[in-house]
């Protein structure tokens, strides 16, 4: 598994673990043995578990068993790689902050916005690392 | 594919049928007005297509394709993930059972019987992580000095 790959998936793993508390602790709300307010949590829940968990590991996954170009390595271009899964964790990191800040009532619409500026930039930095993996095998079966 | 992979994938699949199935009764629901109480799965098919079917999906690929832990074990310690598989299945079968029933009519040992599905779902959760982590790596040698597997490059 490439360095990139490893990177991915660990934080995909670590982020499925947060976010399995975070709804865990909703969960628990919506049965009333916990204060209303963490129900404010949801949308941090939503965003680790699409963006951090599932997301990053099917990218990290890609990034590892995707047919390799000739010559190439992977990824094919590490900076961009490196960039992309960086921006992709501080943008989720940050948008985690700002709902958990806004629950006491801290509303920071700046670190909101860098948050979705992040993780616009890494999507499109990863997928240029994916894209043209996605091809046909050229390889003889018979060979 | 080992056993624990099909269990895994077979169960996520069934998640998805039962998943998709609800969620088209809910869709039907928005402009047929079947029931208003039917509403009170919604949190629990979106819950059973995201952690039943593709949270379950993931960590039985992963499971399977992952580096291999060592040549005894190559999938880890078996009882992490039988254990994973049991209670991440009781708790969504709790959850499904249990929400719904809380939504209609409130009471402490459905309440509690939340509490269970959602730490059985954590538990569940943090054992297949602790059973991946591990696997997570590049490039071994085993013991014999061979490469573990082509999937491991």
């Amino acid at each position: 598994m490439p360095p990139i790959s490893q990177f991915l998936v660990r934080a995909a793993l670590l982020w499925l673990a947060i976010g399995i508390l975070l709804g865990t602790l909703i969960f628990i709300t919506k049965a009333g043995f916990l204060p209303g307010q963490l129900l404010g949590l949801r949308g941090a829940h939503g965003q680790i578990m699409l963006v951090g968990w599932m997301l990053q590991a099917a990218i990290g996954i890609a990034l590892w068993i995707f047919p390799r170009l000739n010559n190439q390595g992977v990824p094919s271009n590490k900076h961009i790689a490196t960039i992309g899964a960086w921006a992709l964790n501080l943008g989720i990191l940050l948008a985690v902050l700002t709902q958990i800040l806004a629950l006491g009532k801290i509303e920071l619409p700046v670190l909101a916005l860098l948050a979705a500026l992040l993780e616009l930039v890494a999507g499109p930095l990863l997928i240029s690392q994916i894209w043209k993996r996605t091809q046909a095998n050229t390889i003889s079966l018979a060979k | 594919m080992p056993l624990i992979t099909r269990v895994y994938i077979r169960t996520a699949m069934v998640a998805m049928l039962i998943g998709l199935a609800g969620s088209a009764i809910l869709l039907a629901n928005q402009t047929l007005h079947l029931s208003d109480a039917l509403w009170a799965f919604q949190p629990a098919m979106y819950h059973l297509l995201t952690v039943g079917w593709l949270t379950q999906l993931i960590a039985g690929v992963a499971l399977w394709l992952f580096p291999p832990y060592s040549r005894e074990l190559p999938r880890g310690d078996p009882r992490l993930t039988w254990t994973a598989y049991v209670a991440l299945n009781l708790g969504l079968v709790l959850r499904i059972v249990a929400e719904p029933l809380h939504t209609w009519h409130p009471g402490s040992l459905l309440a509690y019987t939340i509490v269970a599905s959602g730490i059985l779902q954590m538990v569940a959760i943090w054992l297949i992580i602790l059973a991946l982590w591990p696997r997570v790596r590049g490039r071994s040698k085993n013991a014999i000095g061979k490469i573990d597997s082509e999937q491991n490059l």
